[in-house]
């Protein structure tokens, strides 16, 4: 019989805005918890050492890689992922112009730069190119080279905005 | 043997499902499987289920490599498609009594071109084929076409079609440092047809990011002793450009429609990479005077360049021979200006 | 070619409704969600984990393996050794030389000697690092030039001779007869260095036996087909009882296109302990799994006219493949294959050899072979005034030539793209539309033009810009 010693601890947080207990062995990042423990596949590992930003998640609204988070450190704690960035049945503004832009090809990089994002359009409604590109600077994309990643975040910013926004003609079919 | 196949189902409640055995590595394959498709059967993308690379559920197709896939499984699907519209066709005009050519597929409708209020739904269509034709499903292949060359080796290299590419790059370089920072690169592909044009850019886009990050920075090297361990196996150390480092891509896609293409289409994910990296280099010559032969171009070699030269030697960074080596004797072919037919001439007259 | 020819619509012309327009991907939305199951991403129940253990010596016969250790340590389930798994494969049939798990030698730091099976991935990694390998040095090989020199000890026992994989030597046309008409030659020397593929997703598959015998692998691989071959292959099992699925692919750039040791490694385990069994390799993992570019090292001398017409090429390249085959023979004759679609080379002659080296496998990514040549070749026409002057008399004009099927469509198809991003550029810089229509004029030396229209639109910093055609 294979024995497994007893080591689970047991603490509860906001996950995604709702109230959630889970237990799960102490060593843990908060990105095994959500990924082992949780189910939530949508939250990526790309390397072990916080180096490419595809674990980023907010905590208390604040961008962090998972992967450097011990899932001890949550307890009390809100936490958000890509799973939890639906507007009840509908996408946020973010995940629609990722979706409409092209912005996602492989996917994979994807939930770490919507919620990067998430976290500067709300500290910074109206950011400029420069801006995102420095807010984004911690999420590596081997797929885009990030172009179509500034327009979907610009996009949405303006549609979060009130405004109405589409891709310029030149972005999809490019210069005449 | 097909290097590429395609299975095609219709409802007859209207959805359709593409089985083919090709993998979307991001690119988009899946989607440009629905999107040829639905141009075919006048369906929306979305009514269509795209079943793919799976051994047991779909036909070969060989695999996402050699910027084959847009070409080789879009005219496979095209075939089917065809195939599928050709069989509905005959159905709906022998129901309307309308001729054959008069019927067009749009909007989810067969109807006719002259009279539009005239026609069925897309569903009806297919309930019609089914009950003259039994259950619908159609399959397309495709195999390329044969190589001219006819040598051993002849196989690597030829494509039913060739994309072209061209950049101009933009540099920066500093004379104090070696830093080289490229500010734009303006570039031309020519697609050939976009299937998806934004898609179309999004490979652009990452091809010249990609070619960037090898001209400037990626490079795998290991310690210099024995034990040839590498010296940075990890993302962070393994320079890849960041948003902080990408420049401004000005895309032109130049649209002509290859005959060998679905709908005129060529590739896009390979041809955007090449020329970005003797683009950056020719630039920096440009910009500064100096030579740097090999990539990835770093500001070291910028610099130990620039103090060659300030110094009255060669301004160049590079290699300065190759090894001694024996070759094989040569295999020699004809070529089409001399009369070749693409075979190996004998290296012994059979005759003397 | 019946149906294949699609570019003209059949029957009635009709303006296209999907096709040319920007839709959304039928798998966005789900990416962008998180709903998207990658390799990893799959969990089945009671599935076990694997961790492969590499060899941490660039080359050297393995003497024993003591895998007691490990498979005493509670949680571990199986270990298996090259042993259990002898039948060699690989992508290309001239270069079946890989085995799951080394058997007598590993090739490189990082080759696989050893898979173990347990119920978590600590337990995993810690049985790994019980498993004990004895192994006798052997003189390690670590560039082209010693792979060339070096004829024994061999790292491999097969390929044309020493060290060398595979050596090509072609000829098209006279080249002596070629220099000689030549008005100048040209010979230059460049070196491409290696590069990965970096994919953001490390590679992952889950193997699992169904009660009936028959296998499913999930795995991150671009190419299923050549995966289910090579599982059959090795496991000795119908392809008709195996079935790969290509799972969701987080980035592949050709660095997931080889049937690899974890995936095939998985799939024994899961027959061995009949539960499912994941393995993901961790980053440091994937850069030893590499596959990437070739550093290759090339000398290209080309011959040519006043006016810069080519009359021979001569195109030497030397690969550095790394410790197996891989695609290693078609990246070969790709380093030789494609100098001549975008220039009138008359005679060309192409010599390329790659050679077996204690590192990384080398492989396809994205160019695969052609982004080295390409390199090489446009900065020796920008180095050569005679040879600058042949893209711009060649781009005088874009029309089409109706001739033979092959060489002038190519040619003219290479001139349009070039041309219509140089007047492009050339427009934006200097806002002038006369420029526009001058650049490609026989006898203008469009360098010069540019260059002082930039001097004229900027006023500080060395900037500078190029041109590359490809």
């Amino acid at each position: 019989m294979i024995e497994r010693t007893k080591q689970k601890t047991h603490l509860e947080f906001t996950l995604n805005g709702e109230t959630v207990e889970v237990a799960f062995a102490p060593h843990k990042t908060l990105l095994e918890v959500l990924r082992e423990d949780l189910s939530l596949m949508g939250t990526k590992h790309g390397c072990e050492l916080g180096e490419c930003g595809t674990c980023a998640v907010l905590l208390d609204g604040r961008s962090v890689l998972s992967c450097l988070v011990l899932g001890l450190d949550i307890e009390g704690r809100a936490v958000e992922t890509v799973e939890g960035m639906n507007e009840g049945a509908g996408l946020h503004p973010l995940q629609d112009t990722f979706a409409d832009t092209g912005a996602a090809q492989c996917g994979y990089c994807t939930p770490g730069f919507l919620l990067v994002a998430k976290e500067l359009l709300k500290n910074n409604p109206r950011p400029t190119r420069e801006e995102i590109k420095e807010a984004l600077s911690g999420n590596l994309c081997r797929c885009t080279g990030y172009i179509k990643i500034y327009e979907a975040v610009e996009m949405a910013a303006a549609r979060m905005r009130g405004e109405e926004a589409q891709l310029p003609k030149e972005s999809i079919y490019g210069y005449e | 043997m097909p290097h590429s196949g395609v299975q095609l189902g219709l409802d007859r409640q209207g959805g359709v499902r593409v089985q083919c055995g090709s993998t979307d590595i991001g690119q988009g394959s899946d989607s440009i499987l629905a999107y040829i498709v639905a141009e075919v059967l006048g369906i929306d993308p979305f009514d269509i289920r795209v079943l793919t690379a799976d051994t047991d559920l779909t036909p070969v197709d060989l695999g996402s490599y050699s910027s084959r896939v847009t070409l080789m499984t879009g005219n496979a699907a095209l075939q089917a498609a065809e195939r599928a519209r050709e069989l509905l066709t005959i159905a709906v005009a022998e129901k309307l009594s309308v001729p054959l050519e008069n019927l067009s597929f749009a909007e989810r409708r067969v109807f006719d071109v002259e009279n539009p209020e005239v026609g069925v739904t897309f569903s009806e269509a297919v309930v019609l084929a089914e009950s003259k034709f039994g259950t619908i499903g159609t399959v397309g292949s495709y195999t390329p076409p044969r190589s001219p060359g006819k040598f051993k080796g002849a196989g690597v290299g030829p494509s039913p079609a060739y994309s072209y590419s061209a950049a101009v790059a933009e540099v920066d370089v500093d004379p104090e440092t070696g830093i080289v920072t490229v500010e734009r690169v303006w570039i031309g592909h020519d697609i050939g047809q976009s299937i998806n044009p934004m898609l179309v850019m999004g490979q652009v886009e990452g091809g010249v990011y990609m070619g960037l990050g090898e001209a400037l920075m990626e490079e795998m090297t290991y310690r210099a002793n024995r034990n040839v361990v590498h010296k940075f196996p990890s993302l962070l150390e393994y320079k890849s450009p960041t948003t902080l480092e990408m420049c401004d891509v000005r895309t032109y896609l130049i649209e002509d429609a290859d005959p060998n293409g679905p709908f005129g289409a060529k590739e896009v994910g390979q041809g955007p990479l090449l020329p970005v990296m003797p683009a950056v280099a020719n630039a920096v010559y440009d910009a500064v005077g100096v030579r740097i032969d090999e990539v990835p171009i770093t500001p070291e070699k910028v610099l130990t360049a620039l103090r060659d030269k300030a110094k009255g030697k060669e301004g160049r960074f590079g290699p300065k021979s190759v090894p001694d080596t024996e070759w094989p004797q040569p295999l020699k072919v004809l070529t089409p200006d001399e009369g070749g037919d693409g075979r190996e001439m004998p290296s012994v007259a059979v005759h003397s | 070619m019946d149906t294949n020819n699609g570019n003209k619509r059949k029957g009635k012309d009709k303006p296209l409704k999907v096709v040319g327009k920007p839709f959304r991907k039928v798998d966005a939305r789900s990416k962008c969600t998180g709903q998207t199951r990658f390799a990893d991403d799959i969990v089945l129940p009671r599935m076990l984990f694997a961790k492969l253990l590499r060899s941490h010596e660039p080359h050297a016969r393995i003497k024993s393996i003591d895998t007691s250790k490990a498979l005493a340590l509670p949680g571990v389930l199986c270990v298996i050794t090259g042993r259990d798994l002898p039948i060699p494969y690989g992508i290309l049939p001239v270069s079946q030389d890989e085995h799951t798990l080394c058997i007598d030698k590993v090739r490189f730091i990082g080759d696989p000697v050893a898979a173990v099976a347990a119920i978590d991935e600590d337990t995993a990694f810690d049985a790994m690092n019980l498993i004990e390998v004895e192994y006798e040095r052997l003189q390690t090989i670590t560039n082209i030039e010693e792979a060339l020199m070096v004829e024994e000890p061999r790292i491999h026992d097969y390929g044309d001779g020493g060290n060398v994989h595979k050596k090509v030597h072609l000829e098209f046309g006279d080249l002596d007869k070629g220099f000689a008409e030549a008005d100048h030659v040209r010979e230059d020397i460049f070196f491409y260095e290696g590069n990965t593929h970096l994919p953001m997703e490390q590679h992952a598959a889950v193997a699992h036996f169904d009660p009936d015998g028959k296998l499913t692998l999930w795995s991150s691989t671009q190419t299923p087909h050549y995966v289910h071959r090579a599982l059959s292959k090795v496991l000795e099992m119908p392809a008709a009882h195996v079935r790969v699925i290509a799972t969701p692919n987080g980035g592949g750039f050709g660095g997931k296109s080889d049937p690899f040791n974890h995936e095939v490694a998985v799939c024994e385990l899961a027959r061995r302990t009949g539960r499912p069994v994941k393995i993901t390799l961790t980053r440091e993992e994937v850069f030893y799994c590499h596959r990437g570019r070739h550093p290759v090292l090339m000398r290209i001398k080309t011959g040519v006219k006043k006016d810069g017409a080519v009359t021979a090429m001569d195109f030497e390249s030397y690969l550095d493949g790394g410790a197996y085959g891989s695609y290693g023979v078609a990246s070969t004759f790709y380093t030789g294959a494609l100098q001549t679609v975008t220039y009138e080379v008359p005679r060309y002659r192409f010599r390329g050899v790659r050679v077996f080296t204690n590192k990384p496998p080398c492989g396809p990514k994205r160019g695969h072979g052609t982004p080295q040549p390409r390199f090489g070749l446009e900065i020796q026409l920008d180095k050569s005034p005679q040879t600058s002057r042949l893209i711009r008399q060649r781009c005088a004009s874009n029309i089409w030539s109706s001739q033979t099927p092959s060489r002038p469509i190519i040619y003219a198809s290479a001139r349009w793209v070039l041309g219509h991003v140089l007047r492009k550029w050339s427009r934006a810089l200097t806002g002038k539309t006369n420029i526009a229509s001058c650049p490609l004029a026989k006898g203008w030396d469009w360098r010069a033009a540019l260059t002082s229209a930039a001097r004229g639109c900027r006023s500080t910093g060395t900037t500078c810009r190029t041109v590359a055609c490809s």
